[in-house]
């Protein structure tokens, strides 16, 4: 319901220009690339054994990790009104998500492993050493977004945005990483256990950005976005995402 | 000094076995009942952890023990837990005695740890006469005259480890009521997840 309302919302500043007839249309292109890091709640999982914690020698330990980050690149066209102080923009954007579950830092590898229990059959049970459940899932979606500019254009101007993006999944991969390589072609039958990601995402986001160069020719933006948060879909997920931020690069061309 | 410099290394010791976890099938990983917070919570996963209560008391693992054996030996076949027996906080009367029950399995006679899946979904009354039960505290023991009581191995298996076999996981509660110098005691909401392998099953 909520992000119906969103979305509604957005459409209704996407239209305004369109509204607004009388009104000078300054359209503008934008290529976009950009990466967002979203922290997660620690998993909680059937089917992963509970490890001590080091540090509170005994206890079950809460320091196994889940990552997720997107990478995504898109077009948007982006219409200015109001003498420019305000912009929306909407278009067409592909997302990849990398959902991860065992990992301690997003670049590098982990030297550890956790158990994950991947059968039951009668009265025998199997465990895996797993260093790492990763998910990619690709997403196609819409971003809606508006700008507002609060000053007059000049070569370097500061402006703010918020924004909400609708994705609809087109691809999910699933990998593990195992402990011992001799596990590896096993890889499929454990890989089944983990949930599998909904039919769309929602993201919205908030942030400022940079414009460099003047409107009249092509120019770039660099925003930074924060918070941002994701509104999965479905049963709980692979992992549960809680906020993080983003940061975006546009490159700008006027019609 | 000496002291600190074992201290020192003893700690970097653990942390290093605990960056493995190599060993964790073999230590024990306390998850809190929901309910009784002081006692394990009951689960399947081989966390070699046990808990009671004896009347108000604690009777739970520690750290330092093997926390379940079992034992064959004169044609008899006894299950071993063994820990101590506390206060249930620690606030007040936290003065734990050792402390272990061994339990007769009546007529089982497993010559490997692998024997010990018969054991699976099995209920032992422990009223039976043929049954006897041992209580250690510290360095007394004696036998048990059991009112009522069961013990239930409500699951047992056998546990590969990236195909290969490491040990059965026995997983059950057991409670009881008996007579101790002829007056009544009860053990309740006893409940155990112990693997069982090769350095703690015994037949001789």
């Amino acid at each position: 319901m909520k992000t119906k309302f969103l979305f509604i919302s957005f459409l209704f500043f996407i239209l305004m220009p369109f509204l607004k007839g009388q009104e000078e249309k300054r359209p503008f292109l934008f290529v976009e690339a950009g990466i967002d890091f979203i922290s997660c709640e620690s998993p909680e999982k059937d089917y992963i054994r509970g490890d001590i914690d080091p540090y509170n020698y005994g206890y079950v330990t809460d320091q196994l990790r889940s990552l997720l980050h997107t990478e995504y690149l898109g077009v948007k066209l982006e219409y200015r009104f109001l003498n420019n102080l305000i912009g929306t923009s909407g278009g067409l954007r592909y997302t990849r998500m990398i959902s991860s579950i065992g990992k301690t830092a997003y670049w590098s590898d982990t030297p550890d492993f956790f158990y994950v229990l991947y059968k039951q059959d009668g009265l025998n049970t199997s465990y895996a050493k797993v260093r790492e459940f990763v998910q990619k899932t690709d997403y196609l979606g819409i971003p809606l977004e508006i700008r507002i500019y609060p000053n007059k254009d000049w070569a370097l101007n500061v402006y703010y945005k918020l924004g909400a993006s609708i994705n609809l999944k087109i691809g999910n991969k699933k990998e593990v990483v195992f402990y011992n390589d001799e596990m590896k072609p096993y890889s499929d039958e454990i890989s089944r256990i983990t949930e599998d990601p909904g039919p769309f995402h929602a993201s919205l986001y908030v942030g400022a950005g940079l414009k460099l160069g003047k409107l009249a020719k092509p120019g770039a933006n660099l925003e930074i976005c924060f918070p941002v948060g994701i509104l999965p879909s479905g049963e709980p997920g692979f992992v549960t995402p809680e906020a993080g931020g983003s940061c975006q690069l546009m490159i700008r061309i006027p019609f | 000094m000496k002291n600190n410099i074992i201290n020192i290394a003893c700690g970097i010791l653990l942390l290093s076995l605990a960056c493995s976890r190599e060993y964790e099938l073999k230590e024990s990983v306390f998850i809190p009942d929901t309910d009784f917070p002081d006692l394990p919570a009951y689960t399947e996963w081989g966390y070699n952890t046990f808990g009671a209560y004896y009347d108000r008391e604690l009777f739970i693992y520690t750290e330092n023990d093997i926390p379940a054996k079992i034992i064959n030996t004169g044609g008899k076949t006894s299950f071993l837990l063994k820990g101590q027996k506390r206060g249930s906080d620690y606030s007040y009367g936290y003065n734990p005695v050792t402390m272990s029950i061994s339990f007769d399995l009546i007529g089982f006679d497993p010559k490997t740890y692998t024997d010990l899946l018969a054991l699976h979904d099995s209920t032992i009354d422990l009223t039976d006469s043929r049954f006897k039960m041992v209580v250690t505290m510290d360095t007394s023991k004696h036998e048990e005259q059991i009112m009522t009581g069961t013990l239930k191995f409500i699951r047992a298996q056998n546990l590969f480890v990236d195909m290969n076999q490491v040990e059965v996981i026995l997983s059950g509660q057991f409670e009881y009521t008996a007579l101790v110098d002829e007056e009544p005691i009860s053990i309740t909401l006893g409940r155990f997840d112990v693997g069982i392998g090769q350095d703690n099953f015994y037949c001789y």
